[in-house]
């Protein structure tokens, strides 16, 4: 059993090898710069492993940058595909247009977010009426003195 | 006003087939519009742009009833919150606001303002207070605030024609346009002065489903951009968007269960949820949820199915068919759903992602608030739902539903699959809280809208298939079903013109009685300031009752700067606004032992309430009392309430000690505890010499319809300070310690 696999994902990764050399290489462009970003991604996530997640919005957003761009990698490649039958009339300048613009928006948010002091204090506070989603349970050391002061130190 | 609505020619999709039809039309066209000498497509374009203004202005002119009665004024409580945070955004401006540190609510805690709100409502005011400023309009910032509401009404009803012709046609888009703009359902929290996060974020909701929908529809990214920032808006409006972040994924769940996948779906949705997530991460208030709450996952989950997905779809098509490939597969995805529900497991276990907050898993569980969180059960419009709420906020929508179900069924598409999951998931929320009817009113409107519209629509062909004897007309019988003109003998076509002319006078007629109702219920239930009271006088005239803004200018102008009001918290963003003074708890109620302190001080003995008052600075003390004028919703109701939130916190207060037999009473035979509470005393002081009603001895309680039990009340700490002019409101003053032993 254990032959009869291995042989098989043999005989599968060389057919998805030679399928895979018959793509155009504009395709091949586009996956290439796919593999890079998740790539980058995953390197951030052991890097956050190692060290720690603070602080967290850093993190978050250098990760959901990479993700969020190969995402919409992924989405300019099936656009661009010659073989996606539904999107047979999309000029492929209007789909990089579209990819650009996408980029152009996440990578503005994620400028906005990389650097957030202060935040930690904001979460936890829950808030019944204003319909907030917050923690109902109110933990009363997030009301300390401490940071009440770094709460006015902070601004 | 009836509104009756003649379908509009549906000629943009079929030629007319014979000469006799387009001489008609021309006659038609020649007899109607003689002058202008227009084409049927662009009278059909001028009639819906018409019919769409109408609606417009309709939308907006019906929620003015109170501004018309009364004042522009804010109404309710939690709206002055809201217009007080959007004061201080035009005064100070944006950065002030963002970072605002409120020390003048909660005495002593204070509340971080800037990162516990939701921004959207009031920068959407103020920036439209700015521009209006900038063409040199002199107006006031109330007014902006009081108009937002129907102005953003408006809005949706554009929105609602949009998405009616996405999912349907054009004809079920002005029908949605008419019904959602009357539909009491979302009037009754967006009336002009109903200053409140639901009045923008209904608009906000439907527009993120409509370019979401578009987007599935079009495939295309610029569209899952507009439905991102749509989602941002609407996460910077309202709490509810949690509904918006799991109702999606349950559609593209629902796609991917049923086979209706495709390349768009992939495009739509990916583009929406990371740029969504990343943009709804920017409001300090979410924060880091949408990757650490329990509400949050469906979202992440799909979207990590959806790539599995894909991957393995395209892996397959790269190498044709192969069998061998099937089974690897196999194993592969058992791994990965195997590694993914660990994961889930470790991290919910481990406490790193939350649970469901009380607020939404009461949703799920409607028995949970009641057992463990008392303030959620204490909101009247956290209640499960009656019938008639539903028949009141709904109409002839509620059986005009299941029928627009059955044509939705009928004709399954990407947009009309996201509708019905859509209505039938709001529907299941409304019947267990109603302020939830908000949230299933879009919903609501659109598929009864199909409904009325296919009708219609089927009812006129066979009209005017019927008129036109001599060509048989087969495109235009296959629309209705009922029976093409093709092999009918004679006799029963005068039955079935006349069967379609008698059901179309009748949609015709419930529309109308559906227009009456709107219009009754908006202005005789939805409309009232609910800090001003009407009532009528003994001859029948309207008499109004202005004591709580009486009672606040009282204090705004009469103590200190610095005192500190105690009151029950329904009243605390009130006195902030109106009267700026610093309060003990508003409505926020984010800190229940504050609450609870509170609670205990109004249901304690004067003396013991005395330490606690102390101990919190109060300098005043306000009451609501409804015994002389009958007004039902004051303290002595709600006091039961407070002994609840009280004793859930202090076990000293028990409840049995206030009731008599299980009953809440406050005459001769009220619990001994009950007659000495300070929350008794405050109210009914000097009460008992006063004689309410003809005929009935003094201290007669019109509220509750008892005599008061305990006449002779002497205060010893407290003294009283106002009492205004029909005894509504009631202030008391917190006299400082003797001098001397």
């Amino acid at each position: 059993m254990g032959r009869a696999t291995s042989t098989d994902a043999q005989a599968l990764i060389h057919s998805l090898r030679s399928a895979y050399a018959a793509t155009p290489s504009s395709l091949k462009i586009i996956d290439l710069y796919v593999g890079f970003a998740v790539f980058s991604a995953i390197i951030q996530v052991v890097y956050m492993a190692i060290v720690g997640s603070f602080p967290f919005n850093s993190f978050l957003s250098g990760v959901l940058s990479c993700i969020g761009t190969a995402v919409l990698a992924v989405c300019l490649r099936i656009q661009v595909n010659k073989e996606n039958k539904e999107f047979k009339d999309l000029p492929s300048e209007r789909a990089f247009a579209d990819f650009v613009l996408c980029n152009l928006v996440l990578h503005l948010v994620i400028m906005n977010f990389l650097d957030r002091s202060g935040n930690e204090l904001a979460t936890g506070i829950g808030d019944m009426i204003s319909d907030s989603p917050g923690k109902y349970q109110v933990n009363h050391h997030f009301y300390d003195l401490t940071t009440l002061e770094s709460c006015h130190g902070s601004w | 006003m009836a509104v009756t609505k003649t379908e509009p020619i549906n000629s943009s999709s079929n030629k007319p087939s014979s000469s006799s039809v387009s001489m008609k039309s021309d006659l038609m066209s020649a007899l109607s519009l003689k002058s202008l000498k227009l084409k049927t497509k662009q009278q059909e374009l001028l009639i819906r742009v018409s019919i769409l203004c109408l609606v417009y202005v309709l939308a907006f002119i019906t929620r003015l009833f109170s501004v018309l009665r009364y004042e522009s004024m804010i109404h309710e409580f939690d709206p002055y919150f809201n217009y007080r945070t959007t004061l201080f955004l035009t005064e100070k401006g944006f950065y002030e606001f963002w970072n605002w540190f409120d020390s003048e609510s909660w005495y002593p805690l204070g509340r971080i303002i800037g990162g516990t709100l939701y921004p959207g409502l009031m920068v959407t005011a103020a920036i439209m207070y700015w521009g209006l400023r900038f063409l040199r309009f002199a107006v006031h910032i109330r007014e902006v605030c009081v108009l937002t509401a129907p102005f953003f009404a408006s809005n949706t009803t554009l929105v609602a024609y949009f998405f009616g012709k996405e999912i349907w046609d054009t004809g079920a888009g002005l029908v949605a346009a008419v019904l959602i703009a009357i539909c009491p359902g979302y009037i009754s929290r967006s009336v002009a002065g109903s200053y409140d996060n639901e009045g923008v974020a209904i608009f906000a909701l439907l527009l993120t489903f409509y370019l979401f929908v578009k987007a599935v529809n079009t495939g295309s990214l610029a569209w899952g951009l507009g439905s991102a920032l749509g989602y941002f808006y609407m996460v910077s409006a309202w709490g509810g968007y949690v509904f918006i972040i799991n109702l999606i994924p349950l559609y593209v769940l629902v796609l991917l269960i049923t086979g209706r996948y495709s390349m768009r779906l992939y495009v739509a949705y990916n583009s929406m949820y990371v740029l969504g997530m990343l943009l709804a991460m920017q409001i300090r208030f979410v924060g880091f949820q949408h990757v650490q709450s329990g509400e949050h996952m469906a979202a992440m989950g799909v979207f990590f199915l959806m790539q599995g997905f894909y991957f393995l779809g395209w892996v397959k098509h790269l190498l044709g068919d192969k069998k061998k490939f099937e089974a690897l597969l196999r194993i592969i995805v058992t791994c990965a759903v195997g590694v993914g529900a660990i994961a889930l497991g470790v991290g919910t276990a481990s406490g790193y992602i939350s649970p469901w907050t009380g607020r939404f898993y009461s949703l799920l569980d409607p028995t949970y608030a009641k057992d463990h969180i008392p303030i959620i059960a204490s909101v009247s419009e956290h209640q499960p739902t009656a019938w008639s709420s539903f028949m009141f906020d709904f109409h002839i929508l509620l059986f005009l539903f299941p029928a627009g179900l059955y044509f939705c069924f009928k004709r399954l598409s990407d947009a009309t699959i996201f509708i019905v999951m859509y209505g039938l998931t709001s529907m299941y929320f409304a019947g267990v809280m109603v302020r939830l009817i908000l949230v299933a009113t879009p919903a609501v409107c659109l598929i009864s809208a199909i409904a009325v519209s296919a009708t219609i629509k089927n009812l006129t062909t066979l009209l005017r298939t019927k008129s036109k004897v001599s060509q048989t007309g087969s495109t235009k019988g296959a629309s209705g079903g009922k029976g093409s003109s093709k092999a009918l003998p004679d006799q029963s076509q005068p039955f079935q013109r006349n069967g379609a002319i008698a059901l179309l006078f009748g949609a015709f007629y419930l529309l109308s009685r559906y227009a009456i109702h709107c219009t009754w219920v908006t202005s005789e239930a939805y409309s009232s300031p609910s800090i001003v009271l009407a009532a009528r006088g003994a001859h029948g005239n309207r008499v109004i009752f202005d004591d709580y803004r009486e009672a606040y200018y009282w204090l705004r102008q009469n103590t200190p700067a610095d005192a500190k009001v105690m009151s029950w918290w329904d009243y605390g963003y009130q006195i902030t606004a109106m009267g700026n003074r610093t309060v003990i708890v508003d409505n926020n109620t984010w800190n229940n032992t504050h609450i609870a302190t509170v609670g205990r001080a109004m249901s304690s003995y004067e003396d013991e309430a005395y330490e606690i008052m102390r101990s919190l600075d109060v300098n005043y003390v306000l009451v609501v009392f409804g015994g002389v004028t009958g007004y039902s919703s004051d303290d002595i109701n709600k006091f039961l309430w407070m002994v609840r939130i009280g004793g859930g916190v202090f076990p000293v207060i028990k409840e049995p000690d206030y009731l008599v037999n299980g009953e809440y009473r406050v005459d001769k035979g009220a619990a001994p505890k009950m007659l000495n509470c300070l929350m008794y005393k405050l109210s009914y002081y000097r009460f008992g010499e006063l004689v309410t009603e003809y005929g009935k001895p003094p201290g007669y309680d019109r509220a509750r319809g008892v005599e008061i039990g305990n006449k002779d009340i002497k205060l010893e700490h407290l003294e009283e300070a106002f009492t205004t002019s029909n005894w509504i409101v009631r202030i008391y003053k917190v006299k400082p310690p003797n001098n001397r032993w």
